[in-house]
């Protein structure tokens, strides 16, 4: 009873660990002050709409992140930009990241505390200075004077599964950033050409053109995903609803594609079932079949799984495969079928040595994909080769002639016998 | 009539004991001769196993050295699996990612040896562990050697020599230096199997028998499964014949012998899948096969000088030098420059000319043991044997025999190769013991007569009597002598340190084993360490991780590639690391202990290693003028590179000594120049009680850059 208790109880925990891994339902979302839950409500409440559980607070309120080692949360979003007094520090936040878990930050062309900077920093993000907001003379919301409500559509282009192929155009106020070049960070949108950083009365900062970012990602290696919008606004009740022109604008699918790709609802990749085959060999040895030789010809397959709405499906795709032993011997890319299996014939190199066998998938907006497995590639045994070789006929040849030679020799030796010489 | 049958009984009973006590008085002798020799031998048998045992006494029965872990864990792995699994063992474990053939790349012959004695010891019930066999092993061939070596002095010269030889090389410390329990290296069988090929080949010499050359072939066969010195034997015996030959002392006793050796010798040599064809390809054997084929011409043209008239045989002689001549020079020379020849080795060329590693190839230039030898070390190896040695080889020129030539030859080469190398003592050990031998049993032949001698020569019983009494005590002197080295030089392992306080006693430090321990206990199986390559043979045997480099030094760039990890800063040397998929990094750190060999003494290798193959890494930059320093004054280069930051990380919080500033290195006798650091890439893992190991574990790609 007790050890079925036991295992219970360690089920619950795996259970639990496994649909914690990806996209738990746990919100924290902190805000300057309690009036914004109302001004953004139509934003939050696409969360409320798919079974998350949210946990309003605003920047004063005492909350803990994480004891123990144990995160209370899954997702934060932080719209709070400008208290500097929040309970958390940046560096709860980041070690939130760390463990695993999604922030969604939004700042605004106002002051910008200083723990929104550095987790921004330490993101990749360099936020401009406080007050400055991102300008563009041409493309602006022309049925307003400001100039710094701007209709941004430069999408990121190479990463559909973010913005699930929004072209819409969307309403921005507020402040630009850049970020490093950096694989694991993402300009999900940027400033037209024309755009610019600057104070309301001032110069032009270095920052302009389509170097201006507007909103940016950051997804770890351990696939954590920060979003960073310079605007706070355009997630607002207000602008949802604004109409460019005779057209609504594209901020509220904007904004629900961006927070469910935040919230790992999608993108997430995982790998089971790896499984390397031998198929032939030229070894002649039966000892240890299951080894790997060299020129050995393998099966590599693996499944590829995506998270989509709740549930892992197929991901058919492209998959890279690197064989490498100090350098890639082999890299080839597999394509997967419809149950999202990858599998490849490949002959590997005549090259000993402990190769590991990496699968990779990298895709803009996906989750890392990164599987390897390290297997020694032997040289032949001693009983490998083929035993009687055509080229070395002559060899046996010399080899039993002498035999024949030396028994018919000593015969003849050993019987032969001189003729008396006649006196 | 039956009394005078009892008294004829008991008369011829008399009669009998008289004969009895007569033959007594008769036989005695020989009896008394072979009693003694027996007893001799027996005593030197004892003496020579039990001088080696003070490590074991000391300390515990484990391998001691470095080097030795390897051939213990392969020993391990041939009684585990078997012979055949064995010479196909592909080690993944060493050499990472580039794994080892080690069936390929060993002389088999020592760990064949001790697991046939093991196997031998349990078929008669006798339960005796692995360990023990390999760690018993070199004390028990050093007394087949000292065994051995009498019956080749005796072959040479007489019963006496040979017994004075054995006496000995039972405790010269040239020999016990490599032969000590503990030590499981492969010189330890291999000087007996060096010795017995001698003796096997004097014999055939001497007998011209076949059987005794094909002994011969056999022990060479077994010297060349043992050690790579097989190739001395195969270029002294080649000169044998040649002496032989051009001192005009030819027979067919010689071709004999020679003719089968060469052959059969080869034919088995070729067997060792780690020699393979060298005998046939290696310039190293090229010797024995000119010297093979000029017995063969010599012999021929000596056959057909009984038949031809001697015009017609000068003729003949001349033509077929000068043919033979281009067609081997046509040979060398093809074969050279297509390469099937191969060249000779930078191991060779140091042997022929001692600057040539040091200049040309640091990895050879960086073992102690291939530093040229300092006279105090001969000395202190062979002792009263340096003086007696000359003295052997006048004894030897004073009366020439084909096997005394041999024995100049043997004394001759090998005490230059000695003197290139450090740990070619070994080879000369034994002859320096023969040769003193002969110079001792002579004199004392010679004045143990003259003390015999009647008493109206006063003069003749004096001078022997000061012979005699000199002689006693130099080799009384040199029983001192061999005891006292075993016991302070030879007999500390470098695997547990000890050290005298200043109150006499020993405090013993350990911290090897606690690492080792450590690292295997708390790393993950498939862990890969980068260490220097020293540590690499304990690491995989010791802690069954796997190792990038190790002590078996066949692959130079990727030992160049650690080399250069570690002379890099800690950024650049994060990238290299990562390539090579390491997870840990072990330095050894004596500054705290006072242990001199670590690895910062050791770094200045590291770098020029590294530079051999990447020529940014440039040992001027780790140097300021000329000087290694780690003080103040120390280059920049230097103080940013990996190895000084994992050595002296958190240094600079110890007091090492009272009145000194904190950080002080009591290797270098220097406060360290750069204290108070912090590592970004690494972290500290594990450090040991006296911080002679220090592990650190890299770190993993940082989450969010």
């Amino acid at each position: 009873m007790k050890s079925f208790i036991i295992s219970l109880i360690i089920a619950c925990i795996l259970v639990s660990n496994v649909f914690g891994a990806v996209g738990g339902k746990r919100v924290l979302i902190i805000v300057d002050d309690l009036s914004m839950v109302k001004s953004h409500s139509q934003f939050f409440s696409t969360l409320e709409g798919k079974g998350y559980k949210i946990e309003y607070h605003s920047a004063g309120d005492k909350v803990e992140l994480e004891k123990y080692g144990d995160f209370f949360y899954d997702h934060l979003i932080l719209f709070a930009p400008t208290s500097d007094s929040l309970s958390i520090t940046s560096s709860d936040v980041l070690k939130f990241i760390d463990g695993g878990n999604n922030v969604f930050i939004a700042a605004s062309n106002g002051v910008i505390s200083d723990t929104v900077r550095d987790i921004a920093t330490e993101c990749g993000i360099e936020i401009e200075d406080d007050k400055t907001s991102v300008f563009d003379h041409f493309n602006y919301d022309k049925q307003q004077s400001e100039q710094n409500l701007i209709v941004a559509d430069q999408y990121i282009q190479d990463a559909p599964i973010i913005l699930q192929g929004l072209q819409t155009p969307v309403l921005f106020k507020g402040v630009g950033h850049s970020i490093r070049q950096n694989p694991l960070n993402y300009a999900v949108l940027t400033g037209s050409s024309t755009a610019y950083s600057r104070k309301a009365s001032g110069v032009a900062t270095k920052l302009m053109g389509k170097k201006v970012g507007l909103v940016s990602s950051l997804q770890a290696r351990n696939n954590a995903r920060v979003t960073f919008a310079g605007s706070i606004d355009m997630f607002s009740n207000k602008f949802f609803t604004s109409k460019l022109g005779k057209d609504t604008v594209g901020n509220r699918e904007f904004a629900e594609s961006l927070l469910s790709w935040t919230l790992q609802e999608r993108g997430i990749l995982r790998s089971s079932n790896l499984s390397i085959k031998k198929i032939s060999t030229e070894s002649n040895s039966t000892v240890a079949p299951e080894i790997l030789t060299i020129k050995d010809e393998i099966e590599y397959s693996i499944t590829v799984e995506e998270f989509v709405k709740d549930q892992w499906v197929p991901y058919v795709g492209q998959l890279e495969l690197e064989i490498i032993m100090l350098d890639p011997y082999i890299r080839t890319f597999i394509k997967g079928n419809k149950d999202g299996e990858y599998k490849s014939i490949i002959k590997l190199p005549d090259v000993y040595g402990v190769f590991t066998f990496e699968a990779t998938i990298q895709k803009p907006g996906y989750g890392n994909l990164d599987t390897f497995v390290r297997q020694p590639i032997r040289p032949f045994r001693h009983d490998s080769y083929e035993r009687f070789i055509p080229s070395a006929f002559p060899y046996y040849a010399a080899c039993f002639s002498m035999i024949v030679g030396v028994f018919v020799f000593s015969i003849v030796f050993l019987f032969h016998q001189e003729p008396k010489k006649a006196l | 009539m039956s009394g005078k049958t009892a008294s004829g009984a008991s008369n011829s009973a008399g009669q009998s004991a008289n004969l009895a006590i007569a033959s007594m008085k008769s036989i005695p002798k020989e009896n008394q001769e072979f009693l003694l020799k027996v007893l001799i031998l027996s005593i030197i048998y004892v003496l020579a196993f039990s001088t080696r045992l003070f490590s074991v006494l000391r300390y515990e029965s484990v391998i001691h050295e470095f080097d030795p872990y390897f051939n213990f864990r392969s020993t391990k792995y041939l009684v585990k699996e078997g012979f055949y699994n064995f010479l196909n063992w592909f080690d993944e474990n060493s050499w990472y990612p580039l794994g080892r053939i080690v069936g390929g790349t060993i002389y088999p012959g020592l760990m064949a040896t001790a697991a046939l004695v093991h196997w031998v010891l349990n078929q008669i019930n006798l339960t005796v562990d692995i360990r023990n066999v390999c760690v018993l092993l070199s004390p028990w061939f050093a007394s087949n050697t000292a065994m051995v070596t009498y019956k080749f002095a005796k072959e040479i010269k007489d019963t006496q020599t040979g017994l004075v030889a054995a006496a000995m090389i039972a405790i010269v410390p040239g020999y016990i230096s490599r032969s000590v329990a503990g030590s499981f290296d492969n010189e330890g069988i291999a000087i007996f199997a060096l010795i017995f090929t001698y003796y096997c080949w004097i014999k055939s010499v001497n007998t011209g028998s076949l059987l005794w050359s094909c002994v011969c072939s056999l022990a060479y066969f077994y010297m060349a499964s043992a050690w790579g010195g097989y190739v001395f034997i195969i270029n002294l015996i080649p000169l044998h014949a040649l002496a032989l030959l051009v001192t005009g002392r030819y027979s067919h006793r010689l071709y004999i012998a020679y003719s089968t050796l060469f052959v059969i010798g080869t034919i088995l040599s070729m067997q060792i899948s780690f020699i393979g064809f060298q005998p046939v390809q290696s310039s190293e054997h090229l010797a024995a096969i000119g010297i093979f084929g000029l017995l063969q011409l010599f012999a021929g043209l000596n056959w057909v000088k009984s038949h031809l008239s001697a015009e017609g045989f000068k003729k003949l002689q001349r033509l077929t030098i000068i043919s033979v001549l281009s067609v081997a020079g046509a040979v060398l020379f093809v074969g050279t420059v297509t390469g099937y020849i191969s060249p000779f080795t930078g191991r060779f060329y140091s042997l022929l000319d001692p600057t040539y590693a040091r200049d040309h190839i640091p990895i050879i230039a960086s073992v102690s043991e291939h530093q040229p030898t300092t006279w105090a070390s001969y000395f202190f190896d062979l002792h009263i044997l340096v003086f007696l040695f000359p003295a052997g080889l006048y004894f030897c020129f004073s009366k020439l025999t084909d096997s005394n030539i041999f024995l100049i030859l043997y004394g001759v080469t090998s005490i230059y190769f000695s003197g290139v190398m450090v740990r070619l003592m070994l080879v000369l050990a034994p002859v320096a013991c023969v040769l003193a031998a002969i110079a001792v049993s002579s004199t004392l032949t010679t004045y143990m007569k003259k003390l015999k001698s009647p008493a109206s020569e006063s003069n003749n019983k004096e001078s022997g009597g000061v012979m005699v009494g000199v002689l006693t005590i130099l080799l009384i002197l040199y029983a001192f002598h061999c005891t006292w080295v075993t016991s302070e030089a030879y007999s500390s392992p470098s695997i547990v340190l000890s050290a005298k306080q200043h109150d006499g006693s020993r405090v013993i430090f350990d911290d090897f084993r606690e690492a080792y321990r450590w690292i295997g206990q708390n790393t993950a199986d498939d862990a890969r360490i980068m260490s220097w390559w020293d540590y690499g043979y304990q690491l995989s045997a010791m802690a069954n991780r796997t190792v990038l480099v190790d002590n078996n030094t066949w692959n130079n760039s990727h030992i160049a590639q650690v080399g250069k990890a570690f002379a890099s800063t800690e950024e650049d040397a994060y990238k290299i690391m990562k390539d090579l998929d390491v997870d840990y990094v072990l330095v050894i750190f004596g500054g705290l202990t006072g242990y001199s060999s670590d690895d910062i003494n050791k770094f200045l290798w590291m770098v020029r290693i590294g530079g051999s193959t990447d020529p940014s890494i440039m040992e001027e930059n780790y140097l300021t003028d000329r000087q290694y320093r780690i003080d103040k004054g120390a280059s920049p280069t230097m103080l940013n590179s990996l190895m000084y930051k994992l050595c002296y990380y958190r240094f600079s919080e110890v007091h090492t000594d009272y009145q000194r500033p904190a950080g002080f290195d009591r290797v270098r006798n220097v406060e360290i120049g750069y204290k108070g650091f912090g590592l970004t890439y690494l972290e500290e893992a594990f450090t040991s009680v006296h911080w002679l190991v220090r592990v650190y574990k890299v770190k993993d790609f940082e989450n969010r850059a």
